[in-house]
């Protein structure tokens, strides 16, 4: 019995525009069993998934389900066949009870009419007793913490009937405790029968949960694997090794003293989580420390405090040039000689409506203003935005011409142009290349290691392991809120590097790594 | 004086005026209160609630029967509120601005028809429009007090207090209502549950124009059988507030309303007194931006801030 | 074909404007002329009408000019709004206080000439500046959103001036039927500029902030900067712009217009505040700001427009069968039609057409191979 495909996915191939999302992509699982889908972001695991659910439609290939090929129109009858999904971020509403939530869209009804809410709450209950959760039904959702939401997702899952449960990135938002909770939960349902399919890029849980492994790159299956065939560093190598890799020419200077200085930071985001947990380091004059790291491990609040854009926990200190500047808002930042290249492109690094001078000049109007307080003068304004669009070669017809009629590399280079060439003495950089072509990475790296060589300290946090270690000299690792030492250019390997990024075990990696878990 | 301004907030007539005044309020703001909870942000209830009125008229003169002018109250209610679904849920206008739109133009539009209709400006009476008939409600009518307030009333005030209950069932107690709340507090999700946010904002915007339709008729047939110009008087807007300040509370809302009715009455009453009672009917307006404080007062850190 | 495709791309925005008002313009005109026969007349009769009641002669288009003023001035309190991403509905409330306090003054302190009027407009003013102060307040500190509280303020605003004229008036808070200020002082009175129309100063006001507006957000800093908070606050916020402060900014310059405006309005053209003057003034301005989309120069032209067919609906009242309503719900049909989201309209047809045109080739190609 055990040996039954639940679910094959043959030869799934879905592009969007000229991009390969998934390309003939083979998945069988085994009822019973837990399934792991690994792979870095962007290697086509959500697109997989959300063509299992049938909120996407694959260009080709077919989706079997016992045995029998289906051919579901919409995510709603998906659903009604058994397929259920534990989004990422969780599909709840706030404002609702969790009886209710669960519910939504599945109402056993009486009467035709009326909710039956007696039948309901049986139903539930009796999924709660059978699967061990001990979820409070009529709370409010936002008043749970989120470990005992994501237990309302799998509880609503079972109710609508799931055979087949797909679970993403579920510990992305977990305390090791929490998750502890999750994996007994998994193995319970397992056990009962039901099937799992876990998307994960953290190794260590991959090995202590999953029956099978499947690889994802780059939109391919790279391997399907048992966890007793293949050892944690095979397995990174398999997911993170690229074939072609871009190299930087990194020229040898000498650093000048620390321009940013961390002691003890810690940051909490917009919910009141603690997302960066009591960090310390610092970045030197002519430096490049790139940080590393997993989407969701701090990165966002790190930086978003080491600028000014939300205030950092009572005890953290951020010195620049030796002067701590907690509580110097951005403006002020800006004046110091501080840069930044925000990771949101669109939604934070320009104004897509707007001309390209404007962008041009967006916090340049603040730290060096203008030869008027209060009026704008164009002649400045033209001459720093050619300087711009000549140095960083943005390839555009006039400087009023909307932003958003520029490709996504043309835009990159033109926030970069301008935070470049602000003469600031720090600049933090996030994910620099993200989304460009391979042209425009080149002659951006260029440009950061020129820059660096001109004596300016620079942080890059980037989700592309490559662009750290062939930049940075000096590697810090950033996981669950906490940084370890990554050496300094190419004193690790890019396995190395990634084991500590996906919570691997330090003792893996040569070197004097602190152990942070206390 | 001070005694009997004190008395005059329990007199029967006060309380009178009030269970009357507020019909129009709960039919528009219970019938809307699905489209707003789904996540329209609906403005337009003065506009469809002018078109009501006169519609309502128009069915009861041209037939003698006020129930069809009802019916044709919610017809053309429910066509406004379509209009304004097309804007803004097929073409992705502004719905503030469509809803500022219609409201100016109803105006225009109720008027224009009144005169060519009926040849008369300003407003239109004639015996030919019947008005909802009272209903013999001698049994109520014998209990002191209640009696008075209660009774000698037609059918849709009765029905327009039936409906508080109706709402409240229909929208906790239904799939309706929980998919209709479920939409309006994230779309995405209720997508996932196979639940389409068009089809559920569509639908309760019929409801929506039904009953502000109603809700327009029972002030043109509620009593004093005529239609003027710009009869509602800012009423849809009191629905609004009356909506945004319940929170998708059927009962809630229904009490604001209540409110709502009951300090018009009140300013009605000081000025058949010869009192200024202009001061006592800002209440409603200034209870909303009081509750407003108040549920707001949760999110006060303390600065001022703005999430991009 | 490359070439003429990239060439027709950088013209889109222009394109999709061009087709957004032409198109509106025609189906306006459509449904008006409907609308016209309905009631029996001639369109084109009713359009000479219209025309002659707003330029047939000087009185005639210095009535124009008389309702473009308010129009005008309105319209740029309320684009300055919009522009920034706040939903100013209160502006008649802010300009009824404006007119209410402009001619409190205006009757009851002596001055000469032009200070008095000074005096009277800034007054109003800074009456419908604090009067968005609340909702402003209660936007940043306690994240509610301005547009119903705005909305309620319009309501209060009309109910207290009317208190405040029977207070006037009687003294007392008995029930009075008055229903006006005493006229203001002729010191107070801002002069007629054309001899023999309704022309007044006022107009001067009104365009001279509008160019101060184009002035400010095409020429300074602080323009430059209200603008990206509007677009996109998190790019103003990240480039060091103190966002909070330009919000606060917005709201107070919106309020300040509209209740100069309020002003303006009773000195120029009424001499005194009747209760309800306000009405539906601040829903005209809210309307000319979005088909001028919030643009100050288009702005001007918009409110010349409207104060045109606000002319010409009065003369085309006197002379034809024809009520004024009728231009009014014209009026409404083109905010309807040039509300539409014409961009994303074309996009999703575009996007329906490509994906439609991608499964057709893949067809075609899954059939070669086979």
């Amino acid at each position: 019995m055990s040996d039954e495909y639940i679910l094959q996915m043959k030869h799934i191939r879905k592009t969007f525009a000229r991009l390969v999302a998934n390309d003939d992509i083979n998945l069988d699982v085994r009822k019973g069993t837990v399934h792991a889908l690994i792979g870095e972001n962007g290697a086509g695991k959500s697109t997989l998934m959300r063509i299992l659910t049938h909120i996407y439609k694959p260009d080709s290939g077919e989706i079997w389900l016992n045995g029998q090929k289906t051919n579901f129109k919409t995510p709603l009858e998906a659903a009604r066949a058994g397929i259920g999904m534990v989004h990422q971020e969780f599909m709840l509403y706030n404002n609702l009870t969790v009886y209710d939530n669960i519910i939504l869209g599945f109402e056993e009804k009486h009467g035709g009419i009326f909710i039956d809410k007696k039948a309901c709450r049986a139903k539930i209950e009796g999924i709660c007793e059978k699967y061990q959760f001990n979820i409070p039904l009529d709370e409010k959702i936002k008043e749970l913490p989120v470990a005992m939401l994501q237990q309302v997702e799998i509880v609503k899952a079972l109710y609508r009937g799931a055979e087949i449960l797909i679970l993403d990135e579920p510990t992305s938002v977990l305390t090791p405790s929490g998750i502890r909770g999750l994996f007994k939960a998994i193995r319970f349902l397992v056990d009962s029968g039901k099937t799992i399919i876990f998307i994960s890029h953290k190794l260590g849980e991959v090995f202590e949960i999953a029956d099978t492994i499947t690889v994802l790159k780059d939109g391919k299956v790279v391997a399907t694997v048992r966890p007793d065939e293949i050892d944690e560093r095979g397995l990174a190598s398999l997911m993170v090794g690229r074939e072609v890799i871009l190299q930087a020419e990194k020229k040898d200077h000498p650093f000048g003293p620390p321009v940013l200085k961390v002691e003890n930071l810690s940051v909490r985001d917009k919910e009141g989580i603690l997302r960066v947990k009591n960090v310390s380091f610092e970045v030197r004059a002519g430096e490049i420390v790139g940080v590393a790291g997993v989407a969701g491990s701090g990165q966002q609040q790190l930086v978003e405090a080491l600028f000014g854009l939300r205030a950092p926990e009572p005890g953290s200190q951020i010195l620049f040039e030796g002067n701590p500047i907690n509580r110097a808002t951005p403006a002020q930042r800006r004046c110091m000689g501080i840069g930044y290249v925000p990771q949101d492109r669109l939604g934070a690094g320009v104004n897509g409506n707007a001309s390209i001078w404007e962008n041009s000049i967006m916090g340049y109007h603040i730290a060096h203003g203008f030869s008027s307080k209060w009026l704008l003068n164009h002649r400045e304004i033209e001459a720093f935005t050619d300087r711009i669009v000549d140095q960083f070669m943005v390839k555009r017809q006039k400087n009023s011409d909307k932003v958003r009629t520029l490709s996504g590399g043309n835009i990159q280079k033109l926030v970069v142009g301008r935070e470049f060439l602000q003469e600031n003495k720090l600049l933090i950089i996030e994910d620099p290349t993200r989304g460009i072509d391979v042209g425009a990475i080149e002659f951006i790296w260029s440009k950061i290691i020129e820059l660096a060589a001109s004596g300016v300290g620079i942080l890059i946090v980037s989700h592309e392991l490559n662009e750290v270690l062939q930049l940075s000299d000096r590697v810090l690792v950033i996981y669950n809120g906490e940084i370890s030492d990554g050496g300094r250019y190419r004193e690790y390997t890019e396995e190395q590097i990634g084991l500590l990024m996906l919570g691997g075990k330090l003792s893996d990696v040569q070197g004097d790594v602190q152990n942070q878990n206390q | 004086m001070g005694w009997e301004i004190l008395k005059m907030t329990v007199y029967a007539s006060t309380l009178g005026i009030t269970f009357r005044s507020a019909v129009p309020l709960l039919y528009g703001s219970l019938g809307g209160c699905f489209n707003q909870t789904s996540g329209c942000n609906n403005i337009a209830y003065e506009c469809v609630m002018l078109f009501g009125a006169l519609f309502g008229v128009i069915g009861s003169f041209y037939t003698g029967n006020p129930w069809i002018g009802a019916l044709c109250a919610m017809g053309i209610g429910i066509l406004v509120a379509l209009i304004f679904g097309m804007f803004t849920i097929v073409f992705h206008s502004n719905s503030i601005v469509v809803g500022v739109a219609l409201n100016s133009g109803a105006w225009a539009m109720t008027t224009l028809l009144m005169v060519s209709l009926f040849g008369s400006r300003g407003s239109f009476t004639d015996p030919g429009i019947i008005s909802f008939s009272r209903l013999n409600t001698s049994l109520i009518d014998k209990i002191p007090y209640l009696g008075s307030v209660l009774g000698q009333n037609v059918l849709p005030v009765y029905l327009a207090y039936a409906m508080i209950a109706v709402s409240y069932i229909v929208m906790f107690k239904t799939p309706f209502g929980l998919r209709i709340r479920g939409v309006g507090q994230n779309e995405v999700a209720a997508e996932t549950a196979g639940i389409s946010a068009v089809k559920y904002r569509m639908i309760s915007l019929v409801m929506m124009g039904a009953f502000v339709g109603l809700s327009g008729c029972c002030l043109s047939l509620g009593g004093l059988s005529m239609f003027s110009e710009n009869m509602t008087a800012g009423r849809g807007f009191l629905c609004v507030a009356s909506m945004i300040v319940g929170g998708g509370n059927p009962i809630k809302i229904a009490l604001v309303a209540l409110l709502f009715a009951y300090s018009d009455a009140m300013s009605q009453i000081l000025t058949t007194l010869g009192l200024n009672g202009l001061l006592v009917s800002t209440i409603p307006y200034i209870a909303v931006i009081v509750v407003l404080l108040i549920s707001g007062i949760k999110s006060f850190k303390g600065t001022a801030d703005l999430e991009g | 074909m490359s070439k003429v495709m990239s060439k027709i791309k950088i013209n889109d925005t222009v394109r999709i404007n061009l087709f957004k008002y032409g198109f509106s313009l025609i189906v306006t005109l459509l449904l008006g002329a409907v609308l016209i026969i309905a009631q029996g007349e001639n369109p084109a009769t009713a359009a000479a009408v219209i025309f002659d009641g707003a330029f047939g002669s000087l009185t005639k288009f210095g009535n124009t000019l008389r309702w473009m003023a308010p129009n005008l001035m309105l319209g740029i309190a309320a684009a300055v709004a919009f522009k920034a991403g706040v939903s100013n509905l209160g502006i008649e409330g802010q300009v009824a206080w404006g007119g209410f306090v402009a001619a409190v003054l205006g009757y009851s302190v002596q001055l000469p000439p032009l200070l008095h009027v000074l005096l009277c407009v800034v007054a109003a003013g800074i009456s419908g500046l604090l009067y968005v102060l609340l909702p402003a307040i209660m936007r940043l500190f306690f994240n509610i959103n301005e547009f119903i509280t705005t909305l309620m303020l319009n309501f209060i605003a009309a109910i207290l001036t009317e208190y405040l004229v029977d207070l006037i008036l009687s003294g007392t808070v008995q029930y009075s039927t008055a229903t006006s200020t005493p006229n203001v002082l002729d010191s107070a009175i801002i002069p007629i500029i054309i001899p023999g129309t309704s022309v007044s100063a006022s107009l001067l006001i009104a365009l001279a902030v509008a160019l101060l507006l184009f002035f400010v957000y095409k020429y300074t800093i602080v323009g430059y900067e209200l603008k990206q908070v509007g677009e996109n606050l998190r790019f103003a916020k990240t480039g060091g712009v103190k966002v909070v402060k330009s919000f606060l900014m917005i709201f107070l310059i919106s309020g300040f217009i509209a209740g100069a405006c309020g002003g303006i309005e009773v000195l120029g053209t009424y001499r005194k505040f009747n209760t309800g003057f306000a009405a539906n003034m601040g829903w005209d301005g809210i309307l000319v700001a979005r088909i001028a989309e919030s643009n100050p120069i288009a702005v001007i032209f918009v409110a010349f427009v409207w104060g045109a067919l606000q002319a010409g609906s009065l003369q085309m009242e006197r002379v034809t069968e024809l009520n004024r309503f009728t231009v009014l719900c014209i009026k409404m049909i083109f905010v309807l039609m040039v509300s539409i989201n014409y961009e994303w309209l074309f996009n999703t047809i575009r996007y329906a057409w490509i994906k439609r045109r991608n499964r057709k080739e893949a067809m075609a190609g899954g059939l070669g191979n086979s």
